[in-house]
């Protein structure tokens, strides 16, 4: 809670570039205006017969202060505090010199300057300010003499100017601290953002490296968007955000390329239902030897309309070769059963062919064990028929017997 | 036998003297970019708070039960019998002169003896106020604390028939006050009433109060 308020009440130590420069030109802004109090104070010394030439004298030295610390302080925000400090002493100025009819009215500079300081934001120089006009009614009260001076009179009329001050300086410290915050220090929540997001991106491309798909997203005409993973490149070759994803793919596979081309005007007039048109895009692509599928997934924007794709492409060559494979081994399997015709007639065959002997039998049913079989587990990788059949059953009945 | 010397201690005691040097180096280059600018704040906060001396703090006058006081207006007014309305009034002070304005503009009470004892020499001012007739007494600022115990103005006193002193204070209940109240004083008081006496804000006078009131005779 402590730390919490106390990171809120002093700003954090480093200065950024464009608080620097901020500060800076803010102080020379301050020197001129605080410069040009010398003879508006002389004037209104003079107006009210209290002395212009003091008036010239005193303003002078209490602006030699911040022309040291222009000249000598390295560190704009100390500049600024010292600022603070002439703000107040001018205060003190003006309220002597306009003794008259509006000396009262004098005091609304305080209440201004306190409230002018929080363009810095830095809530040090507002409380540099305050404290600097406390320090001087402490001085005054340690000075002067208690038997002489009658302290009880006007010691209210203090305590009113102090709570006015210290309530101005807690909403000014508070404007001050969100200027800083929100306009400042915008550079610093920036970088801190920009950084955090590139961090992010940093594990989203790590990610897309090394994947083994390729991952790219297109807008709803079917352009190709900046992010996309390696493999893309390393199967399409270089990547250009903007291009056509049909122009992409159709270097490589031009049948593709056009049918990919018509098919996503589909898409891209919004005629047919999203999901419609996305099922009719080409899902297979040929590129020299491998065989690609691509996936297309619509991504809604916020107000529910589809206005982009992911597209994943994946390298199916080892499927398709399998499938072929196995579409091989279907295509044999028929035509050995076509051969050797139904199990029943085969064994009707073993069991009463009177050429065999019992060797011969056991040898030709070992075969059908092995390449054939009677039990589920032992089944022929040619037999697709169900492997509880009926003609199972009685197979395997029929080899006990053998 | 030969003994190794301790070469972490013999190398590190060097960078410990060398850190040591920068950074008192640093701290007396810092201390001496400050040192003008704790000269200057000082300075100012010293000035200010001498010009602020009467600015908020009411001057000492005397009370309305002082001998020297009674003592000195009963001289002053002895000639004639009634009430009187004394004004003690310093040329050079921005609140006298207001108060002078006030007594030259505003209509005062009837049956009513006003006198003002007025410190430093203004021809012009002296006839405003004789004009609207009063009678002006020139003292010096050392007369008009030895007679009257009075060092500083605007100082208002009201002496009732007897000549007893019934009020002795400031005009305005604040610094340059938008209200002058003798005239709502010198009312109630003769309508029988007791006022408080209101602080006296202005000018020292006696050179004793202007060496305290203005220590740095930045007003004088």
């Amino acid at each position: 809670m402590t730390a919490s308020l106390l990171s809120k009440a002093f700003l954090p130590p480093k200065i950024t570039e464009f608080e620097r420069s901020y500060v800076q030109r803010i102080n020379r802004i301050a020197a001129w205006f605080f410069a040009a109090h010398i003879p508006v104070f002389a004037l209104i010394a003079f107006l009210n017969k209290t002395n212009p030439a003091l008036a010239v004298a005193l303003t002078t030295a209490v602006m030699v202060g911040p022309l040291i610390a222009l000249k000598t302080l390295d560190n704009p925000r100390h500049v600024a505090i010292i600022f603070g400090v002439t703000a107040m002493a001018m205060g003190g100025l003006l309220v002597h010199f306009g003794q008259g009819p509006v000396q009262i009215e004098m005091h609304f500079y305080f209440f201004a300057l306190i409230a002018f300081a929080a363009v810095y934001g830095n809530p040090a120089v507002i409380y540099v300010a305050a404290v600097t006009v406390a320090l001087h009614h402490l001085l005054l009260w340690i000075w002067l003499p208690r038997s002489v001076f009658n302290y009880d009179a006007s010691i209210w009329v203090v305590a009113v100017h102090a709570a006015f001050v210290v309530l101005e300086s807690i909403a000014s410290v508070f404007i001050a601290r969100s200027f800083f915050d929100n306009v400042i220090g915008l550079e610093q929540i920036i970088s801190e953002r920009t950084s955090e997001l590139h961090s992010r991106n940093r594990d989203i491309q790590l990610i897309l490296d090394n994947v083994g798909q390729g991952f790219l997203t297109v807008d709803r005409h079917g352009q190709m968007s900046r992010e996309h993973s390696r493999s893309v490149v390393e199967w399409f070759g270089p990547f250009a955000p903007g291009t056509a994803l049909a122009s992409y793919l159709g270097v490589h596979d031009g049948a593709l390329g056009n049918e990919l081309g018509a098919a996503w005007q589909r898409v891209e007039e919004g005629v047919m239902p999203v999901d419609v048109a996305v099922s009719r895009l080409p899902t297979r692509l040929r590129l020299g030897e491998r065989h690609m599928e691509i996936v297309y997934k619509p991504i809604a924007n916020q107000q529910s309309a589809v206005d982009r794709f992911v597209v994943m492409i994946s390298d199916i060559t080892q499927r398709v070769e399998r499938e072929r494979l196995e579409a091989e081994q279907k295509e044999t399997a028929m035509l050995v059963n076509h051969m050797i015709g139904t199990n029943s007639a085969f064994i009707d065959q073993i069991k009463n062919n009177p050429a065999l002997g019992r060797g011969q039998r056991e040898t030709l049913i070992m075969i059908y064990q092995r390449f054939i079989g009677n039990a589920p587990k032992k089944r022929s990788i040619f037999d697709t028929s169900p492997s509880t059949s009926d003609d199972d059953l009685r197979v395997a009945a029929t080899l006990n017997d053998v | 036998m030969t003994v190794s010397p301790n070469t972490e201690a013999a190398e590190g005691l060097p960078i410990a003297i060398a850190s040591t040097s920068a950074r008192e180096k640093r701290w007396l280059r810092s201390f001496l970019q400050w040192l003008p600018l704790i000269v200057w704040f000082i300075a100012i906060a010293g000035v200010m708070s001498a010009l602020a001396i009467t600015h908020w703090m009411a001057l000492p006058h005397p009370d309305k039960r002082d001998n020297q006081l009674a003592a000195g207006l009963g001289e002053l007014l002895a000639d004639r019998p009634g009430w009187a309305a004394v004004h003690a009034l310093y040329t050079d002070c921005q609140c006298s002169q207001r108060v002078v304005d006030h007594l030259v503009n505003s209509k005062r009470p009837d049956a009513l003896r006003e006198v003002v004892l007025l410190v430093g020499h203004d021809p012009d001012l002296q006839a405003r106020l004789q004009k609207k007739g009063m009678q002006v007494v020139s003292v010096d600022a050392e007369t008009l604390f030895q007679r009257f115990g009075i060092e500083g103005a605007p100082l208002f006193m009201f002496v009732d028939p007897k000549h007893a002193v019934r009020y002795v204070g400031g005009y305005t209940r604040r610094k340059q006050g938008p209200e002058i109240e003798d005239l709502a004083i010198m009312r109630e008081i003769r309508g029988g009433s007791e006022v408080a006496d209101l602080p006296l804000f202005g000018c020292a006078v006696s050179e004793r109060l202007k060496e305290l009131a203005d220590p740095m005779a930045l007003k004088r």
